[in-house]
């Protein structure tokens, strides 16, 4: 984390950022967490259901059979 | 018997040692190819015949030989016979023409067999699909109806060398493996928002150290409110739900302390973000998604033992074969009706009750009845339905089905039996509902306190530290406390050949102050073995030195006489004199006289073996202390066998089901330990002291039936006040391996017994008895210290919520440590 400056609270910028920027800022990266959290839950969700998690021994030798 | 030099080779599939005489041989193309049988021969040259040879250099098997229902001697038939109705026990599913069914496969030793499996399912005409579980050894086979059917596929599998039977799920399966499924969910949804939770967390953690913006922090708060609430409310629900049934039974246990942690954590955060406080979300979280990982470990520990247990069960399919006149046809059991007739094999177990029509054998009835010796079964006698047939070939009329079997009968009684013994409460519920009402009693004494203090006069500063105490308090480690360490021993456990059916077991194990063995085939091997010769040229003493000629000699001409003997005596005399490397000799003239013994001429004399009556019919003398020896090794619980030449008394052999070699060991390592080991049995009062001698066993409880053995575990249990665990392997322990707080089975005995027991012993010996109760002391001595250190730092951060300087920073703390303290102190038990 980048060091304070003393008698800077942690929030107005110096660089030219607001402090209602960089808490759209804040807020915007929350929401895209959001988005993404959401979709790697869907899609375990979709991996339980398909029954993904059965069995987790056999698929990683798989890939080494050859087809013959 | 001619001594000529042999050489040992390995068969090329199997891996089964093989001499060079007994060996097949068959050309390949790499050169000459060597097979322990024509079925392994067969077995490889499908292989071949498929292209699939490179699963011979892919393999990894560290054990040889193929399943028993694959291999066949040369010229007879193909294993047994695989017919329709074999799989009308196979529950297909069929969705138009695509069929679908559950396989169980046994042979699976490695990743290649897996990989040759479904190659070959592949190939087979008509099949859509297989795909084989190589954890489970299961597999799902999707077939088009109209092109093939499954005893196709069945055989098809057989033909490679691995036995296939159609599995059908019991319902308590089903519902365990709904159950995971359920708990991966809630698992999985509370491990992605507390990862969440934790990236803004750590914002918060960073405000707190460098100062941050009001808003910001209000906003960070709120967002961490958004993904806390699924994890409180979905993933947490299985726990608000056993707290609300606890307190409605009055009960406080660790659901209602978790519950009270979580749930006093979320609402004073919610509280705290509308009034800008500081928020304990992580905490909320972090407690219910521990203790959903610490119910998910126990759970999969709890399967994979169920697992082998279903393995172990499913090797032995229950069929029959019924005579039609057509023929003979392999059936499953439940469809045998009354008045059927049914074809024992030697060695088969007879699948249901019923009389002999045809035919003489001896039936191993030990594992229903306890009793050692086996009975001499002929035409019109009563066979009970899970004995084992000796070595002739029985043809037997069904008298009794489903549920009117002996089988049946003793099957409801160890269902009471287990409907009977309540659950002991576990150690984690014991301390909830002590620290639940400890707590409740210091928020309250924070309260009054800072209610009377003038100097923060009102409720809001009283109430904020009276809750942060009961925050602080519930310990997150504790959901991990109990279940890491279960998951730690059990491991353990199964690596020395013990299968804990669960991780209530490993608790209880440790409290039991008896244990109740049976005697035949758990303290004793089961089958019967030479214990002594004696010789009348010698007087009949038992002397080493001077006897051992005569010994020799009579054990030989014994032998020798009993060679081609299928009576479970001679075979027991055969085998001793195999072991000594006693050669055989020729015997001609041999006749088996039923029940009484068998004559035979060896160097041009007439050799007599068996009972005292033949040989007084046949006018052998007996010298006087001859009798009087015999009599005294009957009391000793032994069996014995006279012998006979030229009509002159030669000497005698004595033989009994003797105990195990580690027996004794066991036992007193056991009472090292200080627990009572009681002898139990359906045998004699005489063959059960003689036992009790050899292994040390004092207390000796003979002629018991089965539902009497379960009354007796029953009475031990609530004389002593103390548990009890029951070590058995026949139908006839199964009722009070039920009734006993733990049941023990060795996996050699009958399937109701591994059924109804709690532990399974994979190893013949009984070493593994005193290495299960010295593995879960182990057990619960770790779980005794993981609790006190789940408890600790959390306790120690209370003075800190009462002074009112508590902050989420030190919550966070005492969780991460704790969690860490617990995990790290369980893996001792790997070790």
């Amino acid at each position: 984390m980048r060091p304070l400056p003393a008698g800077e609270d942690g929030g107005a910028g110096e660089g030219g950022v607001s402090k209602t920027n960089m808490l759209w800022t804040v807020i915007a990266l929350i929401v895209l967490m959001f988005t993404v959290a959401l979709a790697a839950w869907f899609i375990f969700l979709w991996a339980v259901k398909t029954r993904q998690f059965d069995d987790i021994e056999r698929p990683k030798h798989r890939m080494l059979d050859d087809d013959s | 018997m001619s001594t000529v030099r042999t050489t040992l080779l390995t068969c090329d599939h199997c891996l089964l040692p093989v001499t060079d005489r007994e060996a097949v041989y068959a050309d390949g193309p790499s050169g000459k190819k060597v097979f322990c049988c024509h079925a392994c021969l067969a077995i490889y040259e499908m292989i071949r015949e498929e292209g699939l040879q490179a699963f011979y250099e892919k393999r990894d098997w560290r054990s040889f030989g193929i399943p028993e229902s694959v291999r066949f001697p040369a010229g007879q038939e193909a294993g047994p016979p695989l017919i329709e109705c074999e799989t009308g026990r196979a529950s297909v599913a069929r969705d138009e023409d695509i069929q679908q069914a559950d396989l169980m496969i046994d042979g699976i030793r490695c990743a290649s067999c897996v990989w040759l499996n479904e190659k070959i399912l592949e190939r087979t005409a008509g099949v859509v699909s297989g795909r084989v579980n190589f954890a489970t050894h299961r597999a799902v086979v999707r077939w088009d109806g109209t092109k093939t059917n499954l005893v196709r596929i069945l055989s098809r599998l057989r033909a490679i060398g691995y036995a296939a039977t159609p599995y059908t799920q019991s319902g308590h399966e089903a519902m365990l493996q709904k159950q995971n499924k359920d708990l991966l969910l809630r698992l999985g949804t509370a491990l992605f928002f507390s990862m969440q939770l934790m990236l803004l967390s750590f914002g918060l953690y960073a405000g707190y150290f460098q100062g941050i913006d009001p808003q910001m922090k209000h906003w960070l708060q709120v967002a961490s409110c958004v993904v806390c609430t699924p994890v409180l409310f979905y993933s947490g629900r299985p726990f608000l739900k056993g707290a609300v049934q606890g307190l409605r039974n009055r009960l406080v246990n660790v659901d209602v302390l978790i519950s009270l942690g979580a749930v006093t954590a979320y609402l004073f955060s919610v509280y705290n973000m509308v009034m800008g406080g500081e928020v304990y979300f992580d905490t909320a979280a972090m407690i219910i998604t521990l203790v959903l990982l610490g119910r998910y470990l126990e759970n999969s520990a709890k399967r994979s033992a169920s697992d082998a247990v279903t393995r172990l069960l499913a090797l032995q399919p229950q069929e029959a074969r019924v005579v039609w006149a057509q023929g003979r046809l392999m059936t499953a059991v439940e469809l045998v009706k009354k008045e059927d007739v049914l074809e024992v094999r030697p060695g088969e177990k007879i699948p249901l009750d019923g009389v002999v029509l045809k035919g003489r054998s001896e039936v191993d009835e030990s594992l229903v009845t306890g009793e050692s010796r086996a009975v001499e079964k002929t035409t019109g006698m009563i066979v009970i339905g899970g004995t084992i047939n000796g070595l002739g070939m029985l043809l037997v009329r069904v008298t009794k089905t489903g549920q009117d079997t002996t089988l049946a009968q003793i099957a409801r009684i160890v269902e009471r039996a287990q409907n009977a013994s309540a659950p002991i409460q576990r150690i984690a519920d014991r301390v909830s509902s002590y620290f639940v009402p400890a707590i409740l009693l210091s928020a309250a004494g924070t309260f009054l306190y800072w209610f009377n203090n003038p100097a923060t006069p009102g409720l809001s500063a009283a109430l904020l530290n009276a809750v942060s105490v009961l925050v602080i308090a519930c310990p997150c480690a504790l959901g991990l406390a109990t279940p890491v360490a279960v998951l730690a021993g059990t491991g353990s456990a199964a690596r020395k050949g013990i299968l804990v059916k669960g991780g209530d077991i490993l608790e209880r194990l440790h409290k039991v102050r008896t244990i109740v063995m049976d005697k035949t085939g758990t303290l004793t091997t089961g089958k019967m073995q030479v214990t002594e010769i004696r010789n009348a040229e010698f007087g009949l003493r038992n002397d080493q030195h001077e006897t051992q000629n005569a010994k020799h000699e009579t054990v030989q001409l014994a032998a020798s006489a009993e060679q081609s003997s299928e009576h479970l005596l001679g075979r027991a005399i055969v085998q001793h004199a195999k072991e000594q490397g006693i050669p055989l000799l020729q015997a001609d003239e041999t006749r088996a006289l039923p029940g009484h013994g068998i004559k035979a001429l060896v160097q041009e004399k007439t050799i007599l073996v068996g009972k005292r009556a033949l040989l007084e019919r046949e006018g052998v003398r007996f010298p006087a202390d001859s009798i009087e020896t015999a009599f005294q090794l009957e009391r000793e619980g032994r069996t014995v066998v006279f012998v006979a030449r030229e009509g002159a008394f030669l000497g005698m052999i004595a033989l009994m089901d003797s105990a195990k070699d580690d027996a004794k060991n066991a036992v007193a390592r056991l009472k090292r330990t200080g627990i009572n080991v009681v002898m139990i049995t359906g045998d004699n009062e005489v063959t059960a002291q003689a036992i009790s001698k050899d292994t040390g066993i004092e207390r000796v409880l003979s002629g018991f039936s089965p539902t009497e053995k379960a009354i007796e575990v029953e009475r031990l249990r609530d004389s002593g006040k103390n548990l009890v665990a029951m070590v058995g392997d026949g139908i006839n322990d199964a009722p009070a391996l039920a009734a006993a707080d733990v049941g023990m089975a060795m996996s050699t005995g009958s399937d109701i017994a591994i059924d109804s027991a709690d532990v399974v012993l994979m190893k013949p010996g009984l070493s593994s008895v005193p290495e299960a109760v010295e593995l879960s002391k182990k057990t619960f001595l770790i779980i005794r210290q993981n609790l006190f250190w789940a408890f600790f730092y959390n306790v120690a951060a209370i003075p800190l919520a009462m002074t009112g300087t508590l902050h989420p920073i030190v919550a966070a703390g005492a969780m991460a440590v704790s969690s860490v303290t617990v995990v790290a102190n369980s893996l001792r038990l790997r070790k």
